[in-house]
């Protein structure tokens, strides 16, 4: 065995440079689409990321907040003030530093959400999948009852009752993780049932087979083996997942059952300036929520992308 | 002017900017009632022949040269309708695998009734009556039962049987099948094989047999092509070929079969694979896994040669054919 | 060398060879009822379950001997595959029972089957899916090295990997590639070496070479042969290509409908064939001299192992069965020869 070929063995594989041939990139670097949305979604999870960089004012000091300073309208109308770049809330908040934590505090529960629903769909899909017969039957008949009922009905009661019981005060400092739980736990079905189909058709492939006849325990075969060749779906729908959390959160704060108005998020910001749409400060609710629809739309744009990429069948140049 | 005129058929694939030759300078006739087989391994451009008669190549792929002059007419060039006039009517495909090709949630009458419905007027029961003659034909037994069923209630050797009856509907004057027994068992095989052989003699139906079994060809064509690398390397009358090759790839081919050697003794392999598109190496395609080759096989690609009724696209076979006229003059 | 390996096994001295597996009276049932509703009828009166089976493998018995190439050949829906699966552990028999040099196999848990795994190894058919997509050669090579030998150092493992796929002719350097960057031809190579890394003394093949090519066909049958003979391996081929079968076995069993019709050495089998089943795929294989012998044409269809015909499976499409045919399973008895025919008309006499 020479020296040179095992010196070649031991070198890593470049992941970079297979990942600049991959098809994926080249697929990218021809849909304007899909690289227009990409840029706006960096720009905006940037600004969230950067937000206690970027914001003038911070919203969450109620010292720096002056009630006088309330519905200023943006800079571009007559009766602005300089500062306050895109016009203030009815609390005298700066609505462009508002917006930044809102965008974080949305952003997090989008993406946390999604894992929690990630992790959960996963581990009850590849279970049902993989073993199928009894485990699978029961697992997805709890999948179905889930799903019959509405994700905004269970967070609705569920947050609802919570708030009664444990008081405001308490509910403002464990909103987050609340949200993040209700959607999380509300909507694994859908990554249950996807992984369980790709786990289904990769389960008759001679690999797995293979493995098998190798000896390699169950939980290694389901998770090293199998597992790497479902995830082409679960990107896919993790996508329109994020999107779908963060329009949840959303609709929820507009309820007045997501996050307190101490830590305002979009969907918070648009509840609280729904009052004010006919008294004519139109664009406390009107600027988060275009905000919003964009944030969203990129989202889904990006999803639409990944899936005709990741389509093999779709391979025309 | 013979029935089906192929001449210098070239189609490219465009790949990322990267223009791939699967074929190139491909050229053949073929008489009414005359039966072709095309030989060669995966990747040599067999189905994309097939497909390019009926014009079929879809983007990324292009014809980018040449014409295919069925009855005189070039069908390169005409346009999508009139290419669905000879699609199913003059010219009709047989599929490699007929668990694909018939669609699991229409009967088998139903299919064969869009089919006759699709290229002239007829009523339903004109049709049905058309298509239980065809299923008879094709030897389908109780076939006023079969036409009501589904495909997934069919065996494997039904179901090409049907697609063979399919393709006869219209009483098309060439039939090109693509590997049509490839996914059958052996004795399916021999079956249908025979059946199409038979239908064709009987109603002079010309023929093209793309497959990779020289035991199929030698017993079904009259003339065979074999392709290596999106060219032809040798073509002629199938007896001569398969009895007498003179193309060290063809020779190979059929020296691999486990038949040619004794049991237990190492069988006689072709060294290295096919190229894939994008390496083809310059000269003869095959001089890399030539036990033959001369200086000459890596820097010129090689003209055709007649050798008895064969034409052979090979140096040295060409070195021979040379140094015999040479004999001969000096005789 | 070759000509020894076809003589050597007869019927006389295979009590002198070393048995390697035994499988005696396998049975294996798919139920395909449905779920619990489904299956539900009312009949006579009264609620039952009815169940549907599909009668994959019915009463197989064969031994496999230490060094030969034994061929399973017949065509789809037979159970061949079914047969080589049940073998490797992938299905649990019905009945019957499996033995690797005398131990049973069939009834172990996967913790205790894991030292007949590094004896007994399969090669699939299907280049295209028998390699994890996600996973490099040398991962793919890699893994069972590690899990078999957990004290093997990295450098040992990449040195056996290296040894293995050179073995086979893949240049060690490809390693850091991915299945779709090979060919049919070098994936199932890649496989063998898979198979190969464990060191074991048997292997099972369940159409090996099917999905490729005719000339690369010829390089992995050289490929499977040179390494039986470095390596002493013992081979159970499945197949439906009796040209391969007639170059690379020892000896033969026919099986038609989940039973074994006819089991020979490869010779006698090819100039004698005695079961009307074997007879008639003996005729069909289209021979290259363009003399088809006549071809024997079966009557009839496959008839389907869900409803199974009674006595002789074959009964249905031979062109000799009689009323006793109809009635009675025939067993699978010695001949004159050395072979094993089930046929009541050999045992009769009247063929």
């Amino acid at each position: 065995m020479s020296q040179n070929t095992i010196a070649t063995l031991l070198k890593m594989p470049n992941l970079w440079q297979r990942l600049k041939r991959s098809h994926l990139i080249h697929s990218f670097k021809k849909d304007k689409v899909a690289i227009a949305s990409f840029t706006i979604l960096m720009l905006f999870v940037g600004a969230a990321i950067l937000a206690p960089l970027l914001a003038p004012f911070d919203p969450y000091d109620p010292s720096t907040i002056d009630i006088m300073d309330s519905e200023l309208p943006p800079v571009w109308q007559e009766e602005s003030e300089g500062k306050f770049l895109l016009g203030t809330d009815a609390q005298g908040r700066d609505l462009l530093s508002t917006m930044l934590y809102g965008m974080r505090t949305s952003l997090l529960i989008g993406i946390c959400a999604v894992l929690l629903q990630c992790f959960l769909g996963v581990v009850v899909g590849l279970c049902a999948g993989y073993f199928g017969g009894r485990i699978d039957s029961f697992l997805m008949r709890i999948a179905d009852i889930q799903l019959s009922f509405s994700t905004l009905m269970v967070a609705i009661v569920v947050l609802a009752v919570f708030q009664a019981s444990f008081g405001a005060e308490l509910y403002s400092k464990l909103a987050l993780i609340m949200l993040i739980l209700v959607i999380g736990i509300a909507e694994w079905p859908q990554y249950a049932r996807t992984i369980r189909a790709s786990v289904l058709a990769e389960k008759h492939k001679e690999y797995v087979d293979a493995a098998r006849v190798m000896g390699f325990r169950n939980s290694r075969i389901m998770l090293h083996h199998i597992l790497p060749n479902t995830l082409s779906p679960l990107l896919v729908i993790s996508t329109v997942q994020i999107a779908n959390a963060i329009i949840s959160e959303a609709s929820l704060s507009f309820l007045g059952l997501g996050m307190p108005v101490s830590q305002p998020s979009l969907g918070s910001l648009i509840a609280s300036g729904f009052e004010y749409i006919f008294s004519g400060s139109w664009w406390i609710s009107a600027i988060p929520g275009i905000v919003l629809v964009v944030l969203v739309m990129v989202i889904n744009l990006l999803g639409d992308w990944l899936r005709d990429a990741l389509n093999p069948k779709l391979y025309k140049d | 002017m013979s029935f089906l005129q192929v001449n210098n058929l070239e189609v490219t694939f465009n790949l990322r900017n990267n223009p791939l030759k699967a074929l190139q300078s491909i050229s053949f006739d073929l008489e009414r009632g005359e039966r072709l087989g095309i030989v060669g391994e995966s990747g040599a451009g067999k189905s994309v022949v097939a497909f390019a008669i009926l014009n079929l190549i879809s983007r990324p792929g292009k014809i980018t040269a040449g014409e295919v002059l069925l009855d005189g007419q070039d069908l390169s060039k005409l346009s999508s309708k009139e290419m669905r006039k000879i699609r199913g009517n003059k010219v009709a495909m047989i599929f490699q695998d007929p668990m694909m090709t018939l669609n699991p949630v229409f009967t088998i009458g139903d299919q064969m009734i869009e089919c006759l419905k699709a290229h002239r007027k007829i009523s339903k029961a004109n049709a049905k009556k058309i298509a239980v003659q065809k299923l008879k034909q094709v030897q389908i037994p109780s076939p006023e039962t079969r036409i009501d069923q589904y495909p997934h209630e069919l065996s494997g050797g039904m179901k090409q049987r049907i697609i063979i009856a399919i393709a006869l509907l219209m009483d098309p004057a060439l039939i090109i099948a693509d590997e049509p027994t490839t996914a059958l068992d052996v004795t399916i095989q021999a079956e249908i094989m025979e059946l199409l052989l038979e239908l064709c003699e009987s109603n002079h139906v010309a023929l093209i047999l793309i497959t990779h079994d020289l035991g199929v060809v030698s017993h079904v064509t009259q003339k065979t092509i074999v392709m290596y690398a999106g060219r032809i390397i040798e073509q002629g009358p199938t007896n001569e070929i398969i009895n007498d090759a003179q193309h060290p790839y063809t020779q190979g081919l059929i020296n691999a079969l486990p038949q040619q050697t004794l049991p237990g003794e190492k069988l006689n392999q072709i060294r290295g694979t096919m190229p894939s598109l994008q390496d083809i190496p310059t000269g003869c395609a095959f001089n890399p896994r030539c036990d033959f080759i001369l200086d000459v096989c890596t820097q010129l690609r090689p003209a055709f040669t007649q050798s008895g009724g064969c034409s052979v696209a090979c140096h040295m076979v060409q070195a021979m054919k040379d140094a015999e006229k040479g004999q001969d003059a000096y005789e | 060398m070759s000509n020894s390996k076809q003589s050597v096994v007869t019927e006389n001295s295979n009590s002198a060879k070393q048995s390697i597996l035994q499988v005696t009276s396998l049975h294996k049932r798919f139920d395909i009822s449905g779920d619990f509703l489904d299956s539900l009828q009312f009949k006579g009166g009264k609620l039952c379950r009815k169940r549907k089976h599909v009668h994959a493998i019915n009463g197989v018995s064969l031994e496999v001997y230490k060094g030969e190439a034994l061929c399973v050949v017949g065509e789809s829906g037979c159970g061949k595959s079914t047969v080589a699966r049940t073998i490797m552990g992938l299905l649990k028999p019905s009945e019957g029972e499996i033995c690797f040099k005398g131990q049973r196999i069939d009834n172990l848990s996967n913790s205790q089957m894991l030292p007949y795994r590094r004896k007994m190894q399969m090669i699939f058919q299907n280049p295209y899916a028998s390699l994890n997509p996600r996973k490099t050669i040398t991962e793919t090579l890699e893994e069972p090295v590690k899990f078999h030998n957990p004290s093997f150092s990295s450098i040992q493992v990449k040195e056996k990997v290296a040894q293995v796929m050179l073995s086979v002719g893949v240049d060690p350097n490809w390693g850091i590639r991915f299945p779709h960057e090979f060919s049919g031809g070098q994936r199932q190579r890649i496989s063998i070496a898979r198979a190969l890394t464990v060191e074991p003394e048997f292997i099972v093949a369940d159409e090996p070479i099917s999905a490729l090519d005719v000339s690369i066909q010829a390089q992995v049958l050289n490929l499977m042969m040179d390494t039986q003979q470095e390596r002493n391996l013992t081979y159970l081929f499945i197949t439906h290509d009796l040209a391969v079968v007639e170059h690379f076995a020892t000896r033969v069993a026919v099986m038609y409908l989940g039973t074994i019709c006819e089991l020979a050495v490869t010779k006698t089998l090819f100039s004698t064939p005695k079961h009307p089943y074997t007879q008639a795929l003996m005729s069909a294989i289209p021979r290259l001299d363009g003399k088809n012998s006549s071809h024997i044409k079966l009557t009839g269809e496959v008839p389907t192992p869900i409803n199974l015909p009674s006595g002789c499976v074959f009964h249905g499409r031979c062109p000799h069965a009689n009323e006793r045919c109809n009635r009675e399973i025939p067993v699978l008895l010695h001949q004159s020869d050395g072979s094993q025919a089930a046929c009541h008309a050999i045992e009769e006499n009247r063929i």
